[in-house]
């Protein structure tokens, strides 16, 4: 035992205990391992540590500092449930050829004739039900896209997809695989929910035998693409951007609200869908229209802080959008009667007309950020906030039209308006759809492409220099400080905290 | 000090935030062995200061988390370990980096009394086993701790310490053998 020294040699080696006697192959692994050991903590290593830890602590304090895990795990599940439900839609779809035919068939009239579908039950009228193989077949590959999203291959060609080649970051992007453990509930539960609801419409979907679909089949097609779509926005949001701003977290606010309102609205429709009506449906929609125009407020206040750099519109023209929008909603709202809101009182429909309000205003304000972009020949992420949010108004308004046009036709056209309100009507839920599915893409691909803080003050050339700057979301390099400060009105930060599990001793 | 530290902490955890300057004497009296781990499970002292570094700020970050400040030092040590294991992975997924390859071969030819031959086989083929096995096989073999101690320290189950390290032994000696050792028999 002649290798056995200082630390080793002064306590016995309880393996030669347990094992029956150290082998040759252990004693030199004990030499090996104690002729790895430094003599102590090098001064410069304890001067860097306490100087960087008293400026981590003069630092604010995270307010919500079980967020980032929570959302972090949620997105990790939302990642499994998109692959499942991925791989689901391509095996429906592939069982149901002439399903799809019908659905193409009755799209048809819709996109162009301006008649009314003929065969409404055409949705499922194709003889398709489940049978056991079809049914085995999908959970296989639900629990084959399961297992594909927590790989850690998987982990490498979306970190690569989305940060680079040479720009991935060293931590995992879906820590789901080694949190599970450490996962709060809240995210578990909130996982748990979202799969639930979409293998609950799944089943709705393939078990369905009624007449009665359009138009809530095309309501319960896009509000899925929409629940696919917006599941992936905390996970993104919790990935691309630090959190130690004050626009990332307003960011993480408005994707955490939207997923969550999305999650409601599937329940809701799918209930709805199967006829189950009761007095706190409406409720519940109500609240649902609520969260979402907090959502559109925080995402608007989360863009604007993070480009930092948005003039204030002249006041005339914000007056006149702000009281022109309240006008068009509160007429759409009393006059026409697009909404249900005879029988819950003036506190739902205050609520109902404050919601919808302020929703729209946050597009017009997203719209606005675009157009400043534009103007700023800031990066193509940026730009793209005008597209988005020129669609999320055009969604909005003809939805006023529509309700004002059909109280004009029935008061002044009560025999020929019934077949043409319902054509319009119609042709505004397929727009409606297209509209929000777009919408929502559009925000993906922004908050996907990183924007990146603008600096008040800059001129255009200092903008596209910080633009150029490598993505950020790059976990920091191995042995680097935190970043000092809080990082807003800052260039870009490394945004990724060392994923790691500390557990502690609870 | 430590005695008194810990007190204090426990004192003042009770009634207000945990302070920087407690904080400070508990990390500090735990950054040599904390290093010394670090460095022998990474084989890399420059890596080691990484972690070690990154271990007192997230440490501070968790330290409100911290219900037993009488057991600063098992905490502390989980979070150099996570991160150790999380170097390691990133070391395996093809991160290896130059110039842990050089302190290794530095360190490896270190000890001028023990045959060097042996100490270059085992210095190859241990960074072979998985992240989770090299951290057991070290903490048994260079901390010299109990089973029981190891699976506290890392929060895991008494008999999954016990399959690590079987594993990881059984899968040494493979890598030995298929390296030529010499083995026991020259012995």
């Amino acid at each position: 035992m002649k290798y056995q020294v200082g630390r080793v040699a002064a306590a016995p080696n309880h393996q030669a205990d347990s094992s029956g006697g150290t082998d040759r192959m252990e004693t030199e692994l004990i030499g090996w391992l104690t002729g790895l050991e430094p003599t102590g903590a090098p001064i410069a290593l304890r001067l860097r540590t306490f100087a960087d830890l008293r400026e981590e602590a003069a630092r604010p304090r995270p307010r919500l500092p079980w967020l980032m895990p929570a959302v972090s795990s949620i997105g990790s599940l939302g990642a499994v449930v998109i692959g499942a439900s991925l791989i689901m839609l391509i095996a429906v779809v592939g069982a149901t050829v002439d399903h799809v035919h019908a659905v193409a068939g009755a799209m048809a009239p819709l996109a162009g004739s301006g008649s009314v579908p003929q065969t409404p039950g055409d949705f499922t009228d194709s003889g398709y039900s489940p049978d056991p193989v079809t049914l085995s077949i999908l959970f296989a590959a639900t629990a084959l896209a399961a297992w594909g999203a927590l790989q850690t291959r998987v982990h490498q060609f979306v970190a690569r997809v989305t940060y680079g080649k040479d720009e991935a970051p060293a931590g995992e992007p879906f820590p789901f695989k080694r949190q599970l453990r450490h996962a709060p509930r809240a995210a578990l539960a909130t996982g748990a929910i979202g799969a639930l609801v979409v293998a609950w419409e799944f089943w709705v979907l393939l078990t369905y035998q009624g007449d009665e679909l359009m138009p809530s089949n095309w309501t319960v097609f896009f509000q899925w693409l929409g629940l696919i779509t917006f599941i992936p926005y905390c996970s993104i949001v919790a990935l691309r951007y630090r959190l130690g701003d004050r626009s990332s977290r307003w960011l993480l606010t408005a994707t955490t609200v939207t997923a969550l309102t999305d999650l409601l609205l599937a329940a809701l429709v799918t209930v709805n869908w199967m006829g189950i009506y009761s007095p706190w449906l409406n409720d519940l929609t109500e609240l649902n229209s609520s969260l979402l125009a907090v959502s559109t407020v925080a995402l608007a206040a989360g863009l604007a802080s993070r480009h930092g750099g948005i003039p204030r519109p002249p006041t005339w023209i914000a007056s006149t959008v702000a009281g022109g929008f309240f006008l068009l909603v509160a007429a759409g709202y009393f006059i026409v009667g697009m909404w249900p809101h005879t029988a819950d009182g003036w506190i739902t429909d205050a609520t109902g007309i404050a919601s919808s309000w302020l929703g729209t205003l946050s597009w017009a304000a997203i719209t606005w950020i675009g157009v400043c972009a534009w103007r700023q020949r800031n990066s193509w992420g940026w730009r793209l906030l005008l597209f988005v949010g020129i669609v999320a108004l055009l969604d909005r308004v003809p939805g006023y039209v529509l309700g004002i046009y059909s109280s004009i036709s029935i008061v002044s056209l009560p025999q020929a308006s019934g077949s043409l309100l319902e054509t319009i009507r119609m042709q505004y839920f397929w727009w409606k759809s297209m509209g929000m599915v777009l919408e929502m893409f559009g925000v993906l691909v922004v908050l996907v492409s990183g924007l990146r803080i603008v600096r008040p003050g800059e001129t255009p050339s200092e903008a596209a220099a910080v633009e150029a700057e490598p993505m950020a979301g790059i976990a920091p390099a191995a042995g680097t400080a935190p970043a000092a400060g809080n990082g807003e009105g800052l260039a870009p930060q490394p945004e990724f905290p060392p994923v790691t599990s500390p557990g502690g001793t609870k | 000090m430590g005695r008194d530290v810990v007190e204090a902490v426990a004192v003042g955890s009770a009634r207000e935030a945990p302070t920087l300057d407690a904080f400070e004497a508990l990390s500090d009296r735990c950054l040599d062995d904390s290093y010394r781990l670090a460095a022998v499970i990474l084989r890399d002292p420059v890596e080691a200061e990484d972690v070690v570094h990154d271990a007192v700020l997230l440490g501070w970050r968790k330290f409100g988390s911290l219900r037993d400040p009488s057991r600063f030092d098992a905490w502390f040590g989980r979070i150099v370990l996570n991160l150790c294991r999380d170097r390691l992975r990133a070391r395996r997924r093809g991160q290896v980096r130059e110039t842990a390859l050089i302190a290794e071969m530095d360190m490896g030819t270190r000890d001028e009394f023990g045959p060097v031959a042996d100490r270059d086989a085992i210095a190859t083929a241990f960074p072979k086993l998985d992240p989770d096995l090299q951290v057991v096989v070290a903490l048994r073999f260079y901390k010299d701790l109990q089973l029981e101690a190891i699976a506290e320290l890392l929060g895991i189950p008494l008999g999954t310490v016990k399959s690590r390290l079987h594993t990881g032994l059984k899968r040494l000696r493979a890598e030995l053998d298929r390296a030529g050792w010499r083995g026991e028999n020259e012995r």
